[in-house]
């Protein structure tokens, strides 16, 4: 089908209206715009795709299949929920930064899934740091300030690293496509993966989405949590699919995150380090490559955007009605926050992977294709790494913010529209859970699975429920760590602490060294103008004044020796 | 906040102060009716439930037989023994990273 109209121009259009209108017009243009997007994506087929001429290179600003329908369908549903969450914006949040924003982050994202060429991906990888930063600064605080700017700094290295990475390829291959591009040894692949593992949050790459995301302004962090991070699942899902590599940076990620996760305090914090965790379940199918390992990875994305969408939407709502998001200053919401407190439950439930909710129809895939493929030293991690989402997200979220000692606290419900969107996305966490076929209808690749029968039931069940079992005893005995306010150091030390010393360190040296060198150079300086001065100086030889007598004396005297020589 | 004896306050330039209630929260009112997570039975109550859930749980582990793919998973409370030393593993070796990384929380603050 000719004429198509690519995803993203329903946003970036849209984007525009948002930012010329107010009030309710406003607020109906918000909801709008992922309707009309995907009543568009109804009548895009697999296999469609767009080519522009732009400057002697043949670009594909759209390439539909059935890989980037899943995320396209993913990120309007995203889109709808994040614009009805942060609907209700008042005067003094930047509504207008912060609606536009969103939308031009939502389209940037949905222009980077059906990009069909690399020139085209990075123009919208630049474009989901660009738009997405203002979510962070729209918070108004130094330390929001301060973190957008680490944040923005990072992720435009990543697409420089990125558009480095095409270029290398394509003088290589003579090819700029968006497709498998595999460790071949060359650079140019490794500096590709290297810009899609820093998005992916790699380890010691990943701080910039700890260190940021929980800056963000409540329903700002909601988007970010959707879009960035999945983008680059996509890409590397799209690019480096059965990379053996990637099956051992996905374990990594699900086991390290979840240890700083225990301890950290900010609850948006430690849904973050969470995201990493979950992303490493998808990163390790990615790695794993099979057709069940490969689906398993994109629908766990698509249920992982839905329940930390949910999650972070209940932190998001304690935030807004509180002020407050740590675990120590929080407990007891439940009294005034009830239906919060069961919408933030729900989600706990999800990311958990209990039977009936989404995660349990999506992670098993991957864990099903480790052990189908014989890796059980990659199985016993991922095991490991899912008993620990239950510890930190399952449990650690709702009980430090609802439950727990009662701080005192007494608000009431967030607005409606805050409540609603929660609301839905609780109901697709359980639908996906209770009834998962249209979701694996939908996966691109063909694979039978199905997680319903006893034994995966069962054993779920046994892993959870003792999982559960064991906090209940850690915290009776008062071995769990309380909530401390506290940072616990990262890879984001290297350039906070240790990078900003270096400079500081370095500027110092070599302050030191050039004042030594300038006092030199002044000193030699110095030196010479003095002996110019003892010669040409106001006390100098050749500079002092004479009396105009004794001159006429002197020449009257040279003009008698002349006449007197004459004669 | 009361602070464990095993984790005394942390060292810091000035006390950390949990940031100013939001406009749209109060404090507790004196007179308030009691909630249903406030009654101690309620609570043990929950708890013995959960009790009772672990013990069918590892009962059903005789009496269902589960197809496995790998020979530890035969291992009669294989997963219910996973999850319960693995998080308590996870739980106790966290506390150990916190005596490694943890700082006060203006570290990275006007430095």
């Amino acid at each position: 089908m000719t004429g198509s109209l690519p995803p993203f121009a329903v946003y970036f259009a849209g984007a525009l209206l948002v930012a010329l209108t107010r009030g309710t017009l406003r607020k109906a243009i918000l909801l709008a715009i992922p309707v009309v997007g995907a009543l568009l994506l109804l009548r895009l087929e697999p296999g469609t795709t767009l080519h522009v001429e732009l400057m002697g290179y043949a670009l594909t600003p759209l390439r539909v299949d059935r890989l980037s329908l899943l995320f396209g369908w993913l990120f309007q549903l995203a889109a709808f929920i994040g614009n009805l969450y942060a609907l209700h914006l008042g005067k003094d949040e930047h509504p207008g930064i912060q609606h536009t924003a969103a939308v031009l982050y939502a389209g940037s994202a949905l222009g980077a899934v059906f990009a069909g060429d690399m020139i085209t991906l990075f123009v919208f990888w630049e474009g989901l740091a660009l738009t997405s930063v203002f979510l962070i600064w729209a918070r108004d605080t130094e330390r929001s300030l301060k973190a957008g700017f680490r944040y923005l700094v990072v992720n435009v290295v990543s697409g420089v690293v990125l558009l480095s990475g095409a270029l290398i390829r394509a003088y290589e291959t003579g090819s700029i496509a968006f497709d498998h591009i595999g460790l071949d040894g060359s650079i140019g692949a490794w500096l590709i993966l290297i810009a899609f593992g820093i998005k992916a949050g790699f380890p010691l790459l990943h701080s910039w989405l700890v260190d940021a995301y929980p800056e963000g302004t409540p329903s700002g962090t909601v988007f970010l949590s959707a879009f960035t991070t999945k983008v680059a699942v996509y890409a590397l899902a799209r690019s480096f699919a059965g990379t053996e590599l990637l099956i051992y940076v996905g374990v990594v990620m699900t086991c390290f995150p979840i240890f700083y996760a225990v301890i950290e305090n900010d609850l948006r914090r430690v849904l973050s380090y969470s995201m990493i965790n979950q992303i490493g379940f998808m990163v390790t199918g990615i790695g794993l490559g099979s057709a069940l390992a490969l689906n398993g990875a994109v629908a766990h994305a698509f249920a992982d955007v839905i329940f930390k969408g949910l999650l972070f939407m209940s932190m998001g709502a304690v935030l807004y009605m509180t002020g407050r998001s740590k675990g120590s200053d929080l407990g007891g919401l439940y009294k005034t926050m009830p239906f919060t407190a069961t919408l933030c439950i729900v989600g706990a439930a999800s990311i958990s992977a209990f039977p009936l909710f989404s995660a349990f129809v999506t992670k098993s895939m991957i864990m099903s294709a480790a052990l189908e493929q014989g890796h059980i030293w990659i199985w016993l991690p991922l095991l490991f790494a899912s008993a620990g989402v239950l510890e930190h997200a399952g449990i650690k979220i709702p009980y430090f913010a609802f439950f727990a000692h009662d701080s005192g606290i007494r608000t009431k419900e967030p607005p409606r529209n805050m409540l609603v969107a929660m609301t839905i996305a609780a109901a697709l966490c359980i639908g996906i859970g209770v009834f998962p076929k249209p979701l694996y209808s939908l996966l691109p690749y063909a694979a039978e699975y199905w997680p319903y029968d006893v034994t995966h039931v069962l054993t779920q069940t046994q892993i959870l429920v003792f999982g559960i079992l064991a906090v209940v005893v850690l915290i009776r005995t008062g071995i769990y760590p309380p909530e401390l306010r506290a940072v616990n150091l990262d890879a984001d030390w290297s350039y906070r602490w240790l990078g900003t010393r270096l400079v500081r360190g370095v500027r110092s040296v070599v302050g030191a060294a050039d004042r030594r060198v300038r006092n030199a150079v002044l000193g030699t300086v110095r030196g010479g103008l003095r002996a110019l001065a003892a010669g040409h100086g106001p006390q100098g030889l050749l500079s002092r004044t004479w009396p105009t007598g004794s001159m006429v004396l002197w020449v009257a005297i040279l003009l008698g020796v002349s006449l007197f020589l004459y004669l | 906040m009361s602070h464990d004896a095993r984790h005394p306050p942390l060292r810091s330039g000035r006390e950390p102060e949990a940031p100013p209630l939001g406009p749209r929260a109060h404090w507790k009112g004196p007179d308030e009716r009691e909630h249903v997570w406030d009654r101690k039975r309620n609570v043990e109550g929950l708890l013995r439930f959960l009790y009772a859930v672990c013990v069918v749980l590892v009962a059903l582990d005789l009496v269902v037989h589960r197809h496995t793919e790998h020979p530890w998973e035969h291992v009669v409370a294989f997963y219910p023994l996973y999850g319960f030393v693995g998080i308590t593993i996870l739980v106790i070796a966290a506390r150990g990273l916190r005596a490694l990384v943890m700082r006060p929380e203006d570290y990275y603050d006007d430095r």
